[in-house]
């Protein structure tokens, strides 16, 4: 998976992420749920940051099934049904299987891609493949790799108004205001540091990186596609499933 | 575009990235508490207008038509390069929530900029991400009332934090004449040698 083409990949998993937005089968959400969870584990590397990021999916999953349990629209579904003690609407409990599985499917894609893609490359075939102008997508490399510095200016800032007795609150203005007229000052230099190395994009340059579409990137598309067909036709499955 | 617009508008969305990530905790525990009420969908509602921000405020400072949806798009290309959760589908997020605020300024074809467009351009970011989310979130099988409240917060949160917020900071950073070369900046100017 940490193979495929990024831009193939980003194509197909948002046309699969939109199946998803539409889809109205549990059956489908957990076919994706166990396909990215799988691939997420045969993938190389620690997985520890998808634990922390998978529990926040599971609490928006679970936020999402008691909404529904709770507050679902009168009359969906006939008869109620015991849970928890509480009686509630098979549809009011059936909507919330479906939109809890579907969070977790959408973060079960969602934490494949993020595991199995390399930035770099993603941004080298974003330009190659998706013809991004160069600008941009250096431009957005370059605040990329300064988030690390910007979160640390953030906090030495904030110290910096803590010292001088300025009481600042986690949503206060004033750090960042003082951030906003410090990115102006850093967005003109680094503009001027990667315009003199040749970065805006008005020449052309060679790339190191040379990601391209190869024959194994197709049979990935074709598995999304079919992916999503086994999803179209869960949907004509009979019953709540 | 200038690379140097390119950057301001990228370090800017990475940095009420960072300045939103202190929120999403508030938001995490929130939702976490409200859960078995069945309130936690209202849990990250009332930051949500941090999301729009990048989009507005941009906007507001370079005053050019589809600012406000390139920089919703540079966002959301930060959060795919960040490892977001939801992965390459934030494109479509951040093209929704630009749309929205492009739609309100160009209702006043890109040549009024106060707080009248601010205010609603953060009703068209509501408006618009609440009909994404709605699909997403299957909003059509809740009840009225709770589809009332999340419309009711992310709509005041939108209101702060892109209407009246965005156009402050924009006013201050115009008025410490650090905006040379943006149009907020150059037009402030003109007015004072007035």
């Amino acid at each position: 998976m940490e193979r495929i083409n990024p831009a193939v990949k980003t194509a197909a998993f948002l046309l699969l992420g939109l199946v998803l937005s539409f889809n109205g089968s549990i059956v489908a959400n957990l076919l994706l749920i166990v396909l990215g969870l799988l691939f997420l584990f045969l993938a190389p590397g620690s997985k520890k940051r998808a634990l922390s990021i998978g529990g926040g999916a599971l609490l928006a999953a679970l936020s999402l099934f008691f909404t529904s349990l709770w507050f679902g629209r009168e009359g969906g579904g006939s008869q109620s049904v015991n849970f928890a003690m509480a009686a509630v609407s098979s549809g009011s409990l059936r909507s919330g299987v479906l939109l809890g599985t579907r969070i977790l499917a959408f973060a079960a894609i969602g934490l494949l891609f993020a595991f199995t893609t390399s930035s770099d490359l993603l941004v080298a075939s974003y330009i190659q493949q998706f013809r991004l102008p160069p600008r941009y997508a250096y431009g957005i490399l370059a605040a990329y790799h300064f988030s690390g510095s910007l979160a640390r200016e953030f906090r030495k800032v904030r110290l910096a108004f803590r010292v001088r007795g300025v009481r600042v609150g986690p949503l206060s203005l004033k750090p960042l205001f003082v951030m906003l007229v410090n990115a102006l000052h850093w967005s003109g230099d680094i503009a001027a540091a990667m315009e003199s190395k040749g970065f805006d994009g008005s020449r052309n340059r060679t790339y190191r990186l040379r990601p391209r579409v190869e024959p194994r990137d197709w049979v990935f598309a074709a598995g999304v596609l079919a992916v999503m067909g086994a999803m179209l036709g869960c949907n004509l499955l009979p019953g709540v499933l | 575009m200038k690379l140097k617009h390119i950057l301001f508008i990228a370090i800017t969305a990475v940095l009420f990235g960072v300045f939103y990530l202190g929120t999403t905790y508030a938001g995490t525990f929130l939702t976490g508490v409200l859960t078995p009420m069945g309130l936690g969908i209202l849990g990250y509602e009332p930051f949500y207008g941090i999301w729009f921000m990048a989009a507005v405020f941009i906007t507001y400072v370079i005053q050019k038509p589809g600012v406000g949806l390139i920089a919703e798009m540079l966002a959301s290309f930060l959060e795919v390069l960040m490892g977001n959760m939801f992965g390459p589908i934030i494109f479509l997020s951040g093209l929704i929530q630009g749309l929205g605020s492009e739609v309100a300024f160009a209702a006043f074809r890109y040549k009024k900029f106060g707080y009248p467009q601010t205010m609603l351009a953060a009703v068209g970011c509501t408006v618009f991400s609440y009909i994404w989310t709605g699909i997403r979130q299957g909003y059509h099988t809740f009840a009225p009332g709770i589809l009332i409240a999340i419309f009711a917060i992310r709509l005041l949160s939108s209101l702060l934090f892109c209407g009246v917020l965005c156009k402050l900071l924009g006013d201050g950073l115009a008025k410490a004449g650090v905006l040379r070369g943006f149009a907020l900046g150059d037009r402030q100017k003109l007015t004072v040698e007035d």
